[in-house]
């Protein structure tokens, strides 16, 4: 727990026009999908990232992904920026963070057998090195990475389609870490599996992450996966970050409001209701037009005077334990 | 809440025939449903919990799907029996459905009043002209003032891409239950919905409920939603129910073992984080399957009668069965 961290986000933004017209486009305002983000992930550990829809989550990841260009800020991967990488330097940064998405039907090729899917990450930097792909060695190691994800050596040979959703997850997972990547960016990797799958993947995931020391980056929104997977965790509604801490401590002591209501809302498989039941009113307003001060103040129970006029800072409260709320103003 | 019973289904069988050979999705499931109860049908996907819907409709899809055996009384009378004029007279007004993906089940280019419209029309006969359309338009935003969408008489002429997801489920809801059907089906209403946004339309639907006494069946693959929605719970794999009962006992002291696996899986919001409890392999197939127990080859109680014989449903507690060898008869 000491040292640099894998990998630092500094006051992250990303900000998407919305244009009328294109000869003469105008730009009628900014989506602030990502307002202002700072966290950091180390090596060997898991970062979950949890909010709703539209809350600037997965372009987190995507701009973590070098998949988009930060409006604002940096990335730091071992202290080193992202941005600006061409070439050589771009493919070795992507050796090292590699992602699983949501949906293993639309991330698999299905004209390509899975042990092709997973040698192409192999190939690739064979190539980059200079080095002839060594066919033995290549297909050593895909042998290897099917063993590591529960699969069997022989069914390299198959495609996508002959392989059941969880099955195909696995092929994903062992293509991403086919690199011997840093840093996995997991978004929704279990969100599209059924019950019972979904445990086999995430027991999966954490043996893997024992093994090889790899950091995730967990992109959820079922917070009872977060809270089984993350280290810590970092709570986003219309692209800010609300609140941060480590898992342990958010789950038991939860402080801002709309955690609050999102933690009221996770339904318990159990008979009876939850204590504390906040039902928020209405949706989550348009990015394009948020609100003024603190962004979740129309749909508060708490709401004062204050929050209207005022942007609330991210304010620590206890060790690690940051929220940006003035009900903690005082504190 | 103890009502009489709208809806039986007994032994109900649907099997998709295709060249390569049948597939047994529904393969002998038996229900019965109160008035103003909420039963839940639990299960993974293909365990044939959405096919047992769509033959309770007669929507079964094109391409070899036939319900073979089996009755489903609606009142008291065998639904599987009418004619497709009689269908349509019923749904809507009897038995209603509402889907997962509220994208795909609301036409993109209509206004939702227009498709609000056509179902109180084709209801009500109305002519819609003079007095009459006025009556509709009138019964139209009442139905979304009842689905709790705000300001109905501006977004009754809105499009559903101007809708958020949550306001178009609202929507279809309206729909669904603006013939003032006895039995509402609702298969995976809130999958496609944030959690919040999730919670709001489970208390629109108790609250519906509530008012007009109908009976819900409720399909889902989440427990948490068995828990803050259900009085009673079917739980299905491969195309049978093997456990229903009380939603309290099925948490609390499930009997089958695939119940028993199924919630142990469930990550948990509260208690040590340590691993899960998973059910290895995978059910069996549709077209081929066993004679014994579905559940034989996953069991860690497995015995040798349970691979040579289906299990009977045994009576395991006040309206608690289960279909396993092992279970102890009440």
């Amino acid at each position: 727990m000491s040292g640099e961290p894998l990998l630092r986000v500094e006051g992250l933004r990303k900000h998407f026009a919305l244009t009328k017209g294109i000869l003469f486009a105008r730009t009628l305002g900014y989506i602030k999908a990502v307002d202002d983000v700072s966290f950091e992930i180390r090596a060997g550990e898991t970062l979950g990232l949890v909010g709703e829809s539209g809350c600037g989550k997965t372009t987190t990841s995507r701009m973590i992904l070098n998949l988009e260009t930060p409006t604002e800020g940096q990335i730091l991967l071992e202290g080193e920026p992202i941005d600006g990488l061409q070439g050589d330097a771009l493919r070795a940064y992507r050796t090292k963070v590699q992602a699983v998405f949501q949906d293993p039907w639309s991330s698999l090729n299905p004209r390509m057998k899975a042990g092709r899917t997973i040698a192409e990450a192999l190939i690739v930097n064979a190539a980059r090195d200079r080095r002839r792909g060594d066919q033995a060695r290549i297909a050593a190691r895909v042998q290897e990475l099917l063993l590591q994800v529960g699969l069997r050596p022989e069914q390299a040979q198959q495609y996508p389609h002959e392989f059941s959703g969880g099955q195909r997850q696995r092929v994903a997972l062992a293509a991403a870490l086919a690199s011997r990547p840093k840093l996995i960016v997991l978004d929704e990797p279990v969100s599209a599996l059924d019950v019972s799958i979904r445990a086999q993947m995430m027991n999966l995931l954490k043996d893997i992450q024992a093994e090889d020391d790899v950091a995730y980056l967990l992109v959820a929104h079922d917070l009872a996966t977060v809270r089984h997977m993350a280290h810590h965790t970092v709570v986003m509604y219309l692209g800010k970050i609300v609140e941060q801490a480590p898992t342990a401590s958010l789950f038991e002591d939860v402080r801002h409001p709309y955690t609050r209501a999102l933690f009221s809302a996770v339904l318990v498989a159990g008979p009876g209701r939850p204590e504390e039941e906040i039902v928020l009113k209405g949706e989550v307003p348009s990015p394009l037009n948020p609100p003024s001060g603190c962004h979740f103040h129309p749909r508060c129970p708490w709401v004062m005077p204050r929050c209207s006029q005022q942007e609330p800072a991210l304010r620590e409260v206890s060790p690690g334990h940051a929220v940006a709320c003035h009900l903690f103003d005082g504190a | 809440m103890r009502g009489e019973t709208v809806l039986e289904v007994r032994d109900l069988h649907t099997h998709f025939f295709l060249r390569r050979g049948v597939v047994k999705a529904v393969d002998g499931v038996s229900f019965a449903l109160r008035r103003g109860e909420v039963l839940g049908l639990v299960g993974e996907s293909g365990c044939g919990k959405s096919l047992t819907a769509l033959s309770l409709m007669r929507l079964l899809p094109k391409g070899g799907a036939r319900t073979i055996k089996g009755e489903v009384l609606l009142d008291g009378k065998n639904i599987l029996e009418r004619t497709p004029a009689e269908m349509r007279e019923i749904r809507g007004r009897r038995i209603s459905m509402v889907l997962q993906d509220p994208q795909t089940s609301l036409n993109p280019v209509f206004t939702i009043g227009n498709q609000l419209r056509e179902a109180i029309v084709r209801r009500k006969r109305a002519p819609l002209i003079g007095a009459g359309r006025a009556e509709v338009m009138k019964e139209a935003v009442a139905a979304l003032r009842r689905v709790e969408i705000a300001a109905p008489e501006q977004r009754i002429g809105q499009y559903p891409h101007q809708m958020s997801g949550g306001m178009k489920q609202r929507v279809v809801g309206a729909i669904a239950i603006s013939g003032e059907p006895g039995v509402l089906i609702a298969d995976e209403p809130t999958t496609a919905l944030d959690v919040t946004i999730q919670l709001q339309y489970l208390k629109l639907l108790k609250r519906l409920q509530a008012e007009t006494g109908m009976a819900i069946l409720f399909i889902t693959h989440d427990f948490g939603v068995v828990g803050r929605m259900c009085d009673r719970v079917a739980v299905m794999y491969a195309g049978r129910i093997v456990e229903c009962g009380p939603v309290r006992q099925i948490f609390e002291a499930p009997q089958h073992p695939y119940t028993r696996a199924l919630i142990a899986s469930v990550p948990r919001m509260s208690g040590p984080v340590g691993r899960l409890t998973t059910i290895e392999g995978q059910p069996p197939s549709l077209m081929d399957l066993p004679v014994g127990c579905r559940f034989a080859s996953r069991c860690p109680l497995v015995e040798q009668r349970c691979l040579d014989a289906y299990p009977g449903t045994v009576q395991v507690g006040p309206e608690h069965t289960a279909d396993c060898w092992k279970v102890a008869p009440s």
